[in-house]
């Protein structure tokens, strides 16, 4: 308790809160613009970062990544282009709610959703991380090693073409994340005699890289012009939802937080299948199915209920074992170890009341998505039509302000120039760079972690089916495989029938 | 032009793995007394790209005997062509910077960008350039940056 209050009080700070809306209208903007991502936002402006304290970023960051998932249905219901790939979802229904002229309805509706399966989550967050943490306390080497495979396994069974694609894919982020120093013997590893390699590869070189320029590099596909949504049914239209609909609302809303709840804390799953899965249930648990695809509010509900619900759970592996949920979750890894805060289970030990702030803050990050979305919808709205010619250079060079900044280097631009064209390349032999990015966070306490363990047993991998827990997170990692492969399978016989069809 | 993808890609990782495991010995040294030491977890990743890559390719072979069709995607040369084009923009604006200063390479580079894609709205090109002008100030004296 008294963490709590103390997180508190260090959260209630007038510059918290200026950068939390920063980040919430950042995140909103980026979410909104079909073309634009949560996890470019969250490169562009990581920089920014560098210069402020842990719990000013993290809000700032989260900002970000909480609203861009309401930011995402904006275009999604105003002009059937879902700005972020979870809003596929709600766009089914609030699209033909926009064509009835039920915009401001459809858009309230996704923001009444978003922010309440947001703030459940985050409710969800700040009483199980502490308990999962204190576990988390029990574990030695040999099983933090095996929770960084197990994260590493399933983010690359889930993000790659195949399970080995992205084993592949997650070695070749590990084995940059080695290049450089060897923390633990100090002999250098490929540095080829270079000075600037000594401390290895920067994080947010490789992904401004990885995930920003590439995108720039694949702006050579002549993409479709987006026209501006019509603004006069946001400003005829109350947009008010009535009491019957809330109550028709109330149970999809809160099946679809629990839904996006359990997803989150999986590693590797992510908005979209919360926001499918919560969809599926929720047309077969109402009384009006026929509704669905043609602009049921249940729908909405649900996708954006569950799509914000994923949020604050995504942060209880993380933070506590330092697993990321997804490719935007990997970066906010980063960025708290650039605050010298190493997710794990000694975070809640050495850095509890930073932790309480950051999951309190996450509340509020909700509430003033809210606000924002309530009362800025139509500079929204408007923003959607931005076009990609005049993005595209402000995009680049903020790349190059951002990779200078870091170490005031040129060589760090030129480095980031080749993680692009290495992302470019990575995606057009059919590999996922989600995992390239995870092997690049997790690559130092995973070796760590790997060679203290076999030290300790004098090179035995024995040491890794020692303890209950270590069975477990083997068991665990088994089962996990099973089902991506069982899951591929299928997915390849589909195909293969599709194609016969 | 076809192009095959799951033969390419695993040929690339094979190249790389085989290529960290030759060059391991030169650029890493280790005592050798040492059982443990810094190359064994980059080796281990070079196994883990080798042994994948194998398994990929393993996997068309048996496609191919059991004449299944590969995977294929049509390459749009236009379009690589442009990738290219853009790739070597951003080298140009790279070199530029470290000549002409980071500001004025960049209203350079966007200038150039709004023509590579055709932008024929001079309203546009205001938009950026003040874009650009913003930018190099927000880093210069919001964060700041000594930019060349």
């Amino acid at each position: 308790m008294e963490l709590f209050i103390e997180g508190f009080s260090q959260l209630l700070n007038f510059q918290n809160f200026l950068f939390m809306n920063i980040g919430v209208l950042l995140g909103m903007i980026f979410g909104a613009i079909p073309g634009l991502t949560v996890i470019l936002c969250i490169v562009l402006f990581l920089p920014f970062t560098y210069s402020l304290g842990p719990i000013q970023s993290f809000m700032f960051l989260l900002g970000i990544y909480c609203a861009g998932g309401y930011g995402g249905s904006i275009s999604a219901i105003l002009i059937r282009t879902p700005g972020t790939p979870h809003a596929t979802a709600t766009m089914l229904d609030g699209y033909p709610m926009s064509r009835r002229g039920e915009s401001k309805k459809a858009l309230n509706i996704a923001l009444q959703a978003s922010t309440f399966g947001g703030i459940l989550s985050a409710i969800t967050l700040l009483f199980f991380a502490p308990q999962v943490g204190k576990f988390a306390q029990q574990m030695g080497t040999p099983e933090y090693f095996l929770v960084c495979a197990f994260g590493l396994t399933i983010i690359a069974g889930v993000s790659g073409k195949s399970l080995v694609h992205g084993l592949i894919s997650g070695a070749l982020g590990l084995f940059i994340a080695t290049i450089g120093l060897d923390p633990m013997t100090s002999n250098t590893r490929f540095i080829f005699n270079n000075i600037n390699l000594y401390s290895g590869f920067d994080l947010v070189i490789c992904l401004i890289g990885l995930f920003a320029l590439s995108e720039v590099l694949g702006k050579s596909k002549r993409s479709e012009q987006l026209h501006a949504p019509s603004l006069a049914s946001l400003r005829s239209e109350s947009g008010r939802i009535s009491k019957a609909e809330y109550k028709r609302i109330a149970r999809p809303a809160i099946i679809s937080t629990i839904i996006g709840v359990i997803v989150g804390i999986i590693p590797g799953t992510g908005a979209s299948m919360a926001s499918f899965v919560s969809y599926d249930r929720a047309k077969q648990m109402s009384k009006k199915p026929e509704e669905f695809g043609n602009g049921s509010i249940e729908g909405i509900v649900a996708a954006e209920t569950a799509n914000n619900a994923v949020t604050g759970a995504t942060l209880i592996p993380l933070l506590t074992l330092g697993i990321p949920g997804d490719g935007a979750v990997a970066i906010m890894l980063g960025a708290l170890m650039i605050n010298g805060l190493t997710p794990g289970p000694k975070l809640f030990v050495d850095h509890g009341v930073t932790m309480y702030a950051i999951m309190i803050g996450l509340i509020f990050v909700n509430g003033f998505m809210y606000l924002q979305g309530r009362y800025l919808t139509r500079l929204f709205a408007k923003v959607i039509a931005i076009p990609t010619s005049i993005l595209t250079p402000i995009i680049v060079i903020f790349c190059f302000a951002g990779a200078f900044s870091v170490k005031n280097s040129m060589f760090d631009v030129s480095v980031a120039l080749v993680f692009a064209a290495v992302a470019y390349i990575l995606t057009k032999l059919n590999f996922s760079t989600i995992p390239v990015l995870l092997g690049l966070v997790l690559g130092p306490i995973t070796e760590e972690n790997f060679r203290r363990a076999l030290i300790l047993s004098d090179g035995s991998w024995g040491i890794f089916i020692d303890s209950p827990i270590s069975i477990g997170l083997l068991i665990l990692i088994v089962f996990a495989l099973a089902i991506i492969i069982r899951g591929k399978i299928n997915e390849n016989k589909q195909g293969l029938s599709h194609a016969q069809a | 032009m076809k192009f095959y993808p799951s033969i390419a890609g695993p040929v690339v990782f094979i190249l790389f793995s085989i290529t960290i495991l030759i060059l391991m010995p030169g650029q890493i040294k280790i005592r050798a007394d040492q059982m443990i030491t810094a190359r064994t977890f980059p080796t281990f990743l070079a196994m883990i790209m080798l042994g994948g890559s194998v398994i990929l390719l393993l996997r068309e072979g048996l496609k191919v005997l059991r004449k299944v069709p590969l995977e294929t995607i049509e390459l749009n040369i236009l379009t690589e062509l442009k990738a290219l084009i853009l790739m070597g923009l951003l080298i140009l604006y790279a070199v530029l910077v470290t000549v002409l200063g980071f500001t004025l390479s960049s209203v350079l580079f966007s200038l150039l960008m709004l023509y590579f894609f055709r932008v024929k709205n001079w309203k546009y090109y205001l938009i950026v350039v003040i874009a650009a002008v913003s930018i190099s100030l927000l880093f210069r004296y919001g964060l700041n940056v000594r930019f060349p």
